[in-house]
């Protein structure tokens, strides 16, 4: 938890709500001013009040959950994710330590898992699992605390201690300080001291591991006052231990409620990262509303003695994650809980004379959970022919760009929060396909008569949504990048509300992916044009 | 650095004793206060600070040597003999001071995490190898150290040979003992150095002592520092110390100085500290007397701004009160335990980089502990020996007293915290300090200090007290 300068806090806080204004404290002014449309100085910026606008700001896609599987010490994504592909090099460079293609579950002709992390195979096999390959960052860094440093702040620049979750929250809610939300923005079971939730003003993250203690403690407990406290570096500490208590108080009951809430679900062992599964489900099933999650399974350093250590340890990530499933799965939810994993970095390609690997670069990222709907891998596998001096691969996807599309794809968040969270590096949407409908990342415009509209990829292609205030001729036609129009004319009439139509449909069209328009024109006059991706 | 001198407006008093008992031991009774008080702050920084220089080693146990095979045959597994020198080492943090807050800094400086270890003798050797250099020389603890056998087989030294390197322990001699991250040193200078330091790989008996094996050891030519030779384990400590003595002073005072003064290092103070290290060869004596006895140790804008770790929080309680203790359990291992529940596991920080302490300390899980352990030891006081709050109160405000706020803020100021507190929580403390006693007695003159409800009364404060985030600072 962090703290600026406490009688700066206020105004601080304050200031930003004027500058950028989110869409939230928007509405809720809206709301009690009973407005119209309101516009701001010389912006431009006006609205009407939308009905579907509020209500998919208050309850569409509010039931998403993100978990976030640290997997603390640098993950061998060599033997996690094997390359078939290359698998006489793989084994050449690994004679002690890789794992035997007998002892391998093939998730396709190129790629298998190790035979001990076989629980997760269902999920591979029902559509629940994907894997990105090659994740990374330039100039890759070997040391574990700077490199989780990068990996939580995104950039290298050790003058930013802001996480990329933290800045995320920030951008999106300004009034934090003023006005925090009633349940915890993100829950972080395990190691603390990560700057993941960090923003610049606070920690918007709440670190638990014995709900019934925190209730304990809440119950006999006093709340602290943070105003006016001295400024000097004792009274800042002294506001930070404030803050630190006022946030325990904060939500130590209502986690304790959606735990009494929820019912234990027997698949879970006594293991300790079984344990951090079994509380974030019976956190989500119990209400709470958290919206992501960080767990951490530690002991990935494996210099020595690798395959015991390695085997051990996805053994219990993969049991934890097929319990956690089945546990979501028999309650209804599992298809609204995005999985994720993460480390700080791969390990090296050729083993080591201890039976292990030395600190290496990219390596796969495994996302997990039905809302996938379907197996498959993203990007290319790194090259285990071109290596560096060190004798590491080159990242093929930069995991900015796999925290880009997390946040945009399964939280829904629009391009200035992403860009707002995401920052040392340029990132690229993946197209994870998860469906975002399009009501919470459509900008707004300065028309009154076509306010929102946004296109989004689903399952069969891309679908146009929009809303529209009073009954027009709405004619929408695409283009490819090279300006080409694709396909006929889309021309309708439209009521007033919202929207939802096929722009393309990928079995009848077999569009190549890559970057197209589309424009729309409203009563045969006014064009509105904005770029999407098929993927 | 200009030394502490006392005058009228800056006067040597209970504040800067309580700074000095906290900071460079484990808090200190209102008896250490006293005595002190009668002295000079340069006699006591000597005192302390010569005194645990000249301490001994904590006594070998009977299984200090002992290889693999003593401890299998022991009847005892070996959790039992880590247990045992968790024990004792709360056991001399209890009893030596200065000393042993040396041991703990360097603990979490060149850090095994025992689970790794796994072997109670190497831990034990680690630990005398610690208490031995803890105030000596840090090129020696250096040297040493690479050598201990918990280390090689921590960051896989043991593991490093010929042909087949590991450089574990080479990248974090630089970056994480003597250098820091990225400073002052390549990828080529870790590679080049895990060879140098290769050759000890060989047990004379299995999981005893470690020796030195020449075939396993790289007999070529290897490139530090710019520096060519057939280079070997002392070679690499003497480039490293001659090649980069700057920044390894530097390195060090910055954490030295972030440990005992202020989480918001001081540049030209630290540059003084560097300058002293260096001209002293690396001794630690000098450079340790030198800062405690400055100004700018005792300076107000230094007080009262490092976060409690769970065994400052913890012992410094006990160590402030002196109260008799209702033993139960042990009290070793009773503080084992609870600062191991605080996120402080002796011998097991979180990681190779140790524990990063201030605010790591706080989190909405370990913050609630540290309130419940608190006000457990307090709890365990009240149990044994009541009239010990009352005692307390008489020593700090007299039998006459009866301004409550003088008080409560008589107490306050002695169990933690020299600053003013907020209105409305002094409000809260000295209606806590109320407690069940009618309002009209204290108008009345009815009620003094000598009744039969101050002890729960003191009691009932310290509990309040203990909650407050004030008290989390030393």
């Amino acid at each position: 938890m962090k703290h600026q300068k406490p009688n700066e806090l206020h105004s601080k806080s304050h200031d930003r709500e004027h500058a950028h204004w989110d869409r939230r404290g928007f509405l809720r002014t809206l709301g009690m001013a009973g407005a119209g449309a309101i516009s701001f100085g010389n912006s431009a910026l006006s609205v009407v009040e939308s009905p579907f606008l509020n209500q998919a700001l208050s309850e569409a896609y509010s039931d998403r959950v993100l978990v976030l599987i640290r997997l603390k010490g640098g993950n061998d994504g060599l033997n996690t994710i094997v390359p078939l592909y290359d698998f006489d090099l793989y084994a050449n460079k690994r004679p002690k330590i890789h794992i035997p293609q007998n002892n391998l579950y093939k998730l396709n002709d190129d790629f298998g898992i190790p035979n001990f992390m076989n629980p997760i195979a269902p999920m591979w096999n029902e559509g629940a699992m994907k894997v990105i390959h090659g994740v990374g960052y330039e100039n890759q860094n070997l040391s574990h605390f700077k490199s989780s440093e990068i990996w939580a702040t995104t950039t290298p620049d050790s003058e930013i201690t802001s996480g990329w979750m933290g800045r995320y929250y920030e951008g999106k809610y300004t009034d934090y300080m003023l006005n925090p939300p009633e349940k915890p923005l993100a829950i972080q079971i395990g190691s603390g001291g990560d700057l993941l939730f960090d923003g610049d003003l606070t920690t918007y993250s709440f670190s638990v591991s014995s709900p019934q203690r925190l209730k304990r403690v809440a119950e006999n407990g006093t709340l602290f006052d943070n105003q006016n406290n001295v400024n000097s570096l004792h009274g800042n500490q002294v506001s930070f231990l404030r803050e630190a208590s006022n946030t325990t108080f904060r939500y130590a009951s209502v986690i304790n409620d959606a735990y009494e809430n929820s019912n234990e679900f027997d698949a879970y062992t006594n293991d300790n990262f079984d344990l951090q599964m079994s509380l974030v489900s019976r956190f989500i099933k119990g209400g709470l509303g958290t919206k992501v999650y960080m767990v951490t399974l530690g002991g990935f350093d494996t210099h020595a003695n690798q395959p015991n250590r390695h085997e051990t340890l996805m053994k219990r990530l993969s049991h934890a994650i097929e319990a956690f499933y089945k546990d979501l799965g028999a309650f209804g939810m599992a298809d609204k809980v995005l999985s994720m994993t993460f480390s700080e970095f791969g390990r090296r390609v050729a083993e080591n004379g201890s039976s292990g690997t030395d600190h290496g670069s990219a390596a796969p990222i495994m996302l997990f959970g039905p809302a996938l709907r379907g197996n498959g891998f993203i990007g290319k596998h790194p090259d285990l022919r071109t290596l560096d001096k060190q004798g590491n691969m080159a990242n093929t996807i930069d995991f900015r760009s796999v925290y880009a599309s997390v946040l945009t794809d399964w939280l829904c968040a629009d391009p200035s929060e992403v860009s707002g969270s995401i920052t040392g590096s340029n990132f690229d949407l993946l197209g994870l396909g998860l469906g975002c409908n399009g009501s919470e990342n459509l900008p707004l415009t300065n028309d009154p008569l076509l306010p929102l509209h946004a296109v989004v990829n689903d399952n069969q292609g891309a679908s146009l949504y929009l809303t529209i205030n009073e009954t027009s001729n709405v004619e929408v036609d695409i283009f490819d990048i090279l300006g080409r129009k694709v396909g006929t004319t889309i021309t309708t009439r439209l009521g007033s509300g919202q929207h939802n139509m096929y722009l393309l449909d990928k079995d009848k069209n077999r569009f190549a992916p890559g970057q197209y328009f589309y424009k729309i024109k409203v009563n045969g006059d006014k064009t509105y044009s904005k770029s999407f991706i098929v993927r | 650095m200009k030394p502490f001198t006392t005058s009228r407006s800056n006067p040597w008093n209970a504040e800067k004793i309580n700074l000095i008992g906290r900071r460079l031991g484990f808090g200190c009774s209102l008896s250490d206060i006293n005595l002190y008080l009668k002295s000079t702050p340069e006699v006591v920084i000597d005192d302390i600070v010569g005194g645990a220089s000249k301490m001994g080693v904590t006594t070998a146990p009977e299984w200090g040597k002992w290889d693999n095979k003593q401890f299998n045959a022991s009847g005892n597994n070996k959790g039992y003999y880590h247990t045992l020198w968790q024990k004792q080492t709360f056991s001399d943090l209890l009893n030596n001071g200065f000393r042993e807050r040396m041991v703990l800094f360097w603990s979490n400086h060149f850090v095994v995490e025992y689970l790794d270890v796994n072997q109670p003798a190497y831990l034990y050797q680690y630990y005398a190898l610690l208490q031995t250099h803890a105030l000596g020389n840090f090129k020696t603890l250096v040297s040493e150290m690479g050598l201990a056998p918990a280390m090689l087989r921590y960051l896989n030294g043991y593991d490093n040979k010929k042909n087949n390197p590991n450089e574990n322990y080479g990248r974090e001699l630089y970056e994480l003992f003597t250098l820091g991250e990225g400073n002052g040193y390549t990828q080529e200078d870790i590679t080049e150095t895990a060879r140098a330091l290769t050759g000890y790989n060989k047990y004379k008996t299995y999981l005893g002592e470690i020796e030195f094996n020449k075939d396993t050891f790289d007999d070529g030519s290897k490139t530090i520092f710019g520096r060519t030779g057939n280079w070997g384990y002392n070679d690499v400590i003497n480039i490293l110390f001659e090649e980069k003595k700057d920044l390894i002073a530097d390195f060090i005072s910055t954490k030295i100085y972030r440990y005992f003064v202020s989480p918001q290092a001081d540049k030209t103070i630290i540059s003084e500290m560097a300058n002293t290290l260096k001209n002293n060869d690396f001794e630690l004596l000098p450079v340790l007397k030198q800062l405690f006895k400055s100004e700018h140790f005792f300076n107000a804008v230094n007080s009262n701004v490092v976060i409690k770790s769970p065994i400052d929080l913890m012992l410094g309680l006990h160590h402030s009160l002196s109260f008799e203790y209702n033993e139960n359990i042990g009290l070793e291992l009773n503080f084992r335990n609870k600062c191991r529940d605080m996120g402080q596991n002796l011998f097991s920080p979180v990681d190779v980089a140790g524990w990063q302490g201030n605010q790591d300390w706080i989190n909405s899980e370990t913050l609630p502990k540290r309130w419940e352990f608190a006000d457990y030891l307090l709890v365990k006081y009240w149990q044994k020996n009541k009239n010990q709050f009352k005692n307390l109160i008489h020593s700090l405000a007299g039998k006459k007293e009866t301004d409550l706020r003088v008080i409560v803020t008589k107490l306050k100021d002695f169990m933690f915290c020299p600053f003013d507190i907020k209105e409305e929580e002094m409000a809260d403390a000295i209606g806590v300090f109320k407690g069940e006693v009618p309002d009209i007695y204290f108008e009345d003159g009815t009620w003094s200090l000598n009744d039969a409800s101050v002890s729960r009364q003191v009691y009932d404060l310290m509990r309040f007290l203990i909650i407050l985030p004030e008290f989390q600072l030393k």
